[in-house]
């Protein structure tokens, strides 16, 4: 199994493809309308705010549970020396590249966690 | 007022009529507040720090970890000052401290400093950059620090 690094998210699922099933251009795109009028109806039923804060907790959940059990992989995994080599660096050069990316944009103390 | 008091006054204040007021923008964080802000994490991440100790363990830039470790020696009373320097070469990852051989880490020594280094990037991604780790965007609710 692949380990999981600071750059790779867990959430990639990799969908196998079915050489099998075969649809025309007609059926993908009456596929591909219908979905998308799937994810517009939200924006004509709009969530109650009791709905939309259920919504946004479960959506914090989901992502505490899911940087919890990163965590976890990363802190009980046996990694070659090569795999220790490659995480010091990658994460350096995201360390470095977010604080850049920060100083450049030039935000203001206030915008930083306190 | 006598005018010696005022001189004295103006020793300490500062002269009242050269004094404008000023309106203080908000300062801007530079390179180095942001490390002062890493640090502040990344000095917990090897648990409790010892009673005396000051613990500092920060990324310098893309190829460089910092650890700075200053304590006053228990035996002799005198002021201790350590720092390591881990730098990302293409063959492994050089320890770096003056006075002694410079050496590539290797084995748990290696195996901690890629969990330090990870725990760092996971929590200054999200608590002092508010940015996803896995993502890089802006998490969710957070008001969006860095504009995309």
């Amino acid at each position: 199994m692949e380990e999981v690094s600071p750059m790779t998210p867990i959430n990639t699922f990799n969908v196998p493809s079915n050489p099998g099933m075969e649809f025309s251009q007609a059926e993908v795109n009456s596929g591909v309308l219908a979905m998308e009028q799937q994810f517009q109806q939200p924006e004509t039923s709009p969530l109650t705010e009791g709905e939309q804060n259920t919504a946004y907790i479960d959506r914090l959940h989901a992502e505490a549970y899911e940087q919890s059990l990163r965590q976890e992989q990363e802190l009980t995994a046996e990694r070659s020396p090569e795999k220790c080599i490659q995480m010091i660096e990658a994460c350096a050069v995201n360390v470095s590249r977010m604080r850049r990316q920060y100083v450049e944009q030039g935000q203001n103390q206030f915008d930083l966690a306190a | 007022m006598s005018s010696i008091l005022k001189k004295a006054l103006t020793l300490i204040t500062g002269d009242p009529l050269t004094v404008a007021p000023v309106s203080r923008p908000l300062k801007e964080f530079t390179e180095r507040d942001l490390i002062r802000l890493e640090s502040e994490i990344g000095r917990e991440l090897f648990g409790p720090i010892p009673a005396g100790h000051r613990r500092e363990f920060f990324c310098l830039d893309e190829s460089t970890w910092v650890w700075h470790e200053e304590w006053v020696d228990a035996d002799t009373g005198k002021a201790r000052i350590l720092t390591t320097r881990y730098e990302v070469h293409p063959n492994g990852i050089l320890k770096v401290q003056e006075g002694q051989p410079y050496k590539f880490v290797e084995g748990r020594e290696l195996q901690h400093l890629a969990t330090a280094t990870y725990l760092y990037y996971e929590r200054v991604a999200r608590e002092v950059y508010k940015r996803d780790p896995a993502t890089g965007r802006p998490l969710v609710g957070a008001p969006d620090t860095i504009a995309s």
